[in-house]
């Protein structure tokens, strides 16, 4: 009797593992080629690489126990996903200790808002001139591409990814991060500009100077 | 040319290049870059710089650990 019992549960942990298994490769098909939107949207919320990283784990995770209860509705599961990294970051606490931060943040884009005309400026003041930016480019590798990316605020820099890298729109940016679209634009504008500046660096560091802007008006 | 100032036109290369644009705008970058050199030149390592953002991105290691990271909190949640 009991042998037979045991056999009973045996198969039906057989069963259960393989709908785990079934509904694992099911998520990873739907839901996989969204890890890199999802991990950048929670950086760029929590404005920290390992906050972040933890975030969208969770959301991750959150997302397969209820994938069950997802239903297609031919768009995707991104609005779906969305939900649950707006929830997540609420209960994570990372929501909280940053709202005492808002303000400084608010404020932060409103001056950068300034500074991004500071940014074209200051590029027109350089010496340099857009192909001294190709040549250093063309010399970089991945690595020391990678490295100045990295040192971009996560706040700017993941902003400006999500938009370039995954082809997500300002308008769906905005709402991924409960950020005004304006807001978004000025994000990637700085970050673009912070990564020009950051190439002039490497240029003068190269003693690149192959054509000035003076020269050329 | 169009009526564009340089300074406008490098402020919307961004938006132009990611699509952001509507289709009048779009026009108005298009005709301003067709005319001016200095910002067609602009236009140009914008885009550079994003090819080489794509394409470092995509061999990151950061992605990769993130990825490995996943993979295996996932399977350990099925087992």
């Amino acid at each position: 009797m009991s042998d037979i019992i045991n056999s009973h549960e045996s198969g039906a942990a057989i069963k259960n593992s393989e709908e785990q298994q079934r509904k694992l490769a099911d998520f990873e098909l739907h839901v996989g080629p969204h890890y890199d939107v999802i991990r950048r949207a929670c950086i760029g919320k929590t404005g920290n690489q390992a906050q972040g990283e933890d975030l969208a784990q969770i959301v991750i995770l959150k997302a397969f126990r209820y994938w069950d209860s997802y239903t297609d509705q031919g768009k995707g599961p991104m609005n779906w996903l969305n939900r649950i990294i707006a929830t997540s970051y609420i209960s994570s606490g990372v929501a909280e200790a940053k709202h005492q931060k808002n303000r400084v943040n608010i404020k932060a884009d409103a001056d950068n808002e300034l500074q991004d005309d500071w940014i074209f400026d200051k590029a027109d003041e350089s010496q340099l001139g857009p192909s001294a930016e190709q040549v250093v480019i063309s010399r970089m590798s991945t690595d020391e591409v990678m490295d100045a990316i990295n040192q971009i605020d996560p706040i700017f820099r993941e902003v400006a990814l999500l938009n370039l890298v995954d082809g997500v729109k300002y308008k769906e940016i905005a709402e991924m991060l409960e950020i005004p679209e304006a807001t978004v634009g000025t994000r990637v504008l700085r970050a673009r500009g912070l990564l020009r500046s950051l190439l002039r660096e490497k240029a003068i560091e190269y003693g690149i100077n192959p054509d000035s802007k003076n020269k050329k008006k | 040319m169009s009526n564009l100032s340089c300074h406008e036109a490098k402020r919307k290369v961004h938006e132009y290049l990611g699509d952001e644009l509507n289709d009048n705008a779009k026009q108005e970058v298009a005709g301003h870059l067709a005319s001016c050199s200095p910002c067609k030149e602009e236009y140009d390592l914008e885009r550079t710089i994003s090819e080489m953002v794509i394409s470092s991105s995509a061999s990151s290691e950061s992605n990769q650990s993130f990825y490995q990271r996943i993979s295996s909190s996932l399977r350990s949640e099925i087992e």
